[in-house]
């Protein structure tokens, strides 16, 4: 019998949640996307209204389940509602844009005092010119939590398998036994 | 990389976090019903001018809605109005203080929250008042909100206020709940063969 397991991939309003899940999906992705109301925030036409979801296949008896959650705040209900089950979260930025860094705090915040799952987040968009080094993000976040921040690009499928494995790397650390 | 938005709610804070730990040098300006510039030198607030008269943090609090954007440079006034000598940490904790907006803090906090100090605890040059003292003392070991309001006998607005600026300044911390074992053993077996087939 297939064992399945979520991953909450979560985080500002065109952070890349729904490319990341696009890259690393092993079936058919399934987005919830709809044309923007306002055109106040850049150039992105859609966004994530409901959960987007993909399948990474582990082994013939587990898959991990990846939910991608809406950015903007007025979704809240949902965040809080996808914590249920998750082994993990992926708090996704977009390094290139001031804006998304800041707006992740209010991400990593609301997790944190949430659950006591992994909690990492993806400098995403690394290849872009002109991003926050990564000091400067370790800088911003670490008074607030202590976790990881891995630098990736979502859209790069070699890059998003490396956060993911991080991702792992950290379930696996974060049980406060050591299995055998 | 553009850095500008439009002033609201507490973002005020962040942006100046945000461009201290960047380490970034230039000028910061709040354009709304006044202007106000505020110049970084390698994150680091050094001073700030005005198109109005005023105490300087009372002026930057005053402009609540309009927009914000950076210039880099290293260049500067040759004088300029208003000098900061203040620690980073300080100029943040005086500029929180000074906005007294309950509404900010009140959506953050919630009872169960736990929170303990800061791993480096550093107060440097902070004037903290009473309350904030009060506080301090309550988490010499983690405690929830609710049991920090009930050894001070504060109401939620009080506590928000106070948490709020505590935690801009990186004074206290929110704990993350306790691990729990909440994935099977199994799960772990199955990832970890995983990675070594990765050779992770």
């Amino acid at each position: 019998m297939e064992e399945r397991y979520k991953i909450l991939i979560t985080g500002p309003f065109s952070s890349g949640k729904t490319t990341f899940i696009q890259t690393l999906s092993d079936t058919e992705f399934v987005a919830t996307e709809e044309i923007l109301s306002t055109g106040a925030e850049g150039e992105k036409k859609y966004t994530t209204v409901g959960i987007d979801f993909g399948k990474i296949i582990i082994s013939e008896d587990l898959s991990i389940y990846l939910f991608g959650t809406p950015g903007q705040e007025r979704f809240d209900f949902i965040w809080e509602d996808q914590i249920n089950g998750s082994i993990a979260i992926m708090i996704m930025v977009d390094r290139s844009d001031f804006s998304s860094v800041m707006g992740a705090k209010n991400f990593v915040k609301f997790y944190t005092s949430r659950t006591n799952v992994p909690i990492i987040i993806v400098a995403n968009k690394s290849d872009l010119p002109s991003v926050i080094s990564m000091e400067g993000m370790k800088q911003y976040f670490e008074p607030i939590v202590d976790c990881k921040i891995v630098e990736c690009v979502g859209r790069d499928k070699a890059s998003a398998k490396d956060a993911l494995y991080t991702v792992f790397f950290e379930v696996i650390l974060n049980q406060p036994v050591s299995p055998e | 990389m553009d850095i500008r938005g439009e002033l609201e709610r507490s973002i005020l804070i962040d942006v100046i976090s945000l461009l201290a730990s960047i380490r970034i040098s230039g000028t910061l300006t709040l354009d709304g019903e006044k202007t106000v510039d505020i110049y970084f030198r390698d994150g680091a607030i050094i001073g700030g001018a005005s198109d109005h008269e005023g105490v300087f943090i009372d002026l930057i609090v005053s402009v609540e809605s309009g927009n914000y954007y950076f210039s880099g440079s290293t260049v500067y006034p040759r004088e300029y109005r208003y000098s900061v000598n203040d620690s980073h940490d300080e100029f943040v904790h005086k500029l929180t203080k000074q906005m007294e907006r309950p509404e900010v803090c009140l959506d953050i906090y919630s009872d169960d929250m736990l929170f303990e100090l800061s791993k480096v605890l550093n107060l440097g040059d902070l004037e903290l008042d009473s309350d904030e003292w009060k506080v301090l003392a309550q988490l010499s070991e983690k405690k929830s909100v609710l049991q920090i309001r009930l050894a001070l006998e504060m109401d939620i607005e009080s506590i928000s206020k106070i948490l709020y600026g505590l935690e801009n300044v990186n004074i206290i911390k929110r704990v993350r709940k306790e691990k729990t074992a909440s994935i099977g053993f199994s799960l772990i077996r199955k990832i970890r063969k995983f990675l070594e087939r990765l050779g992770g």
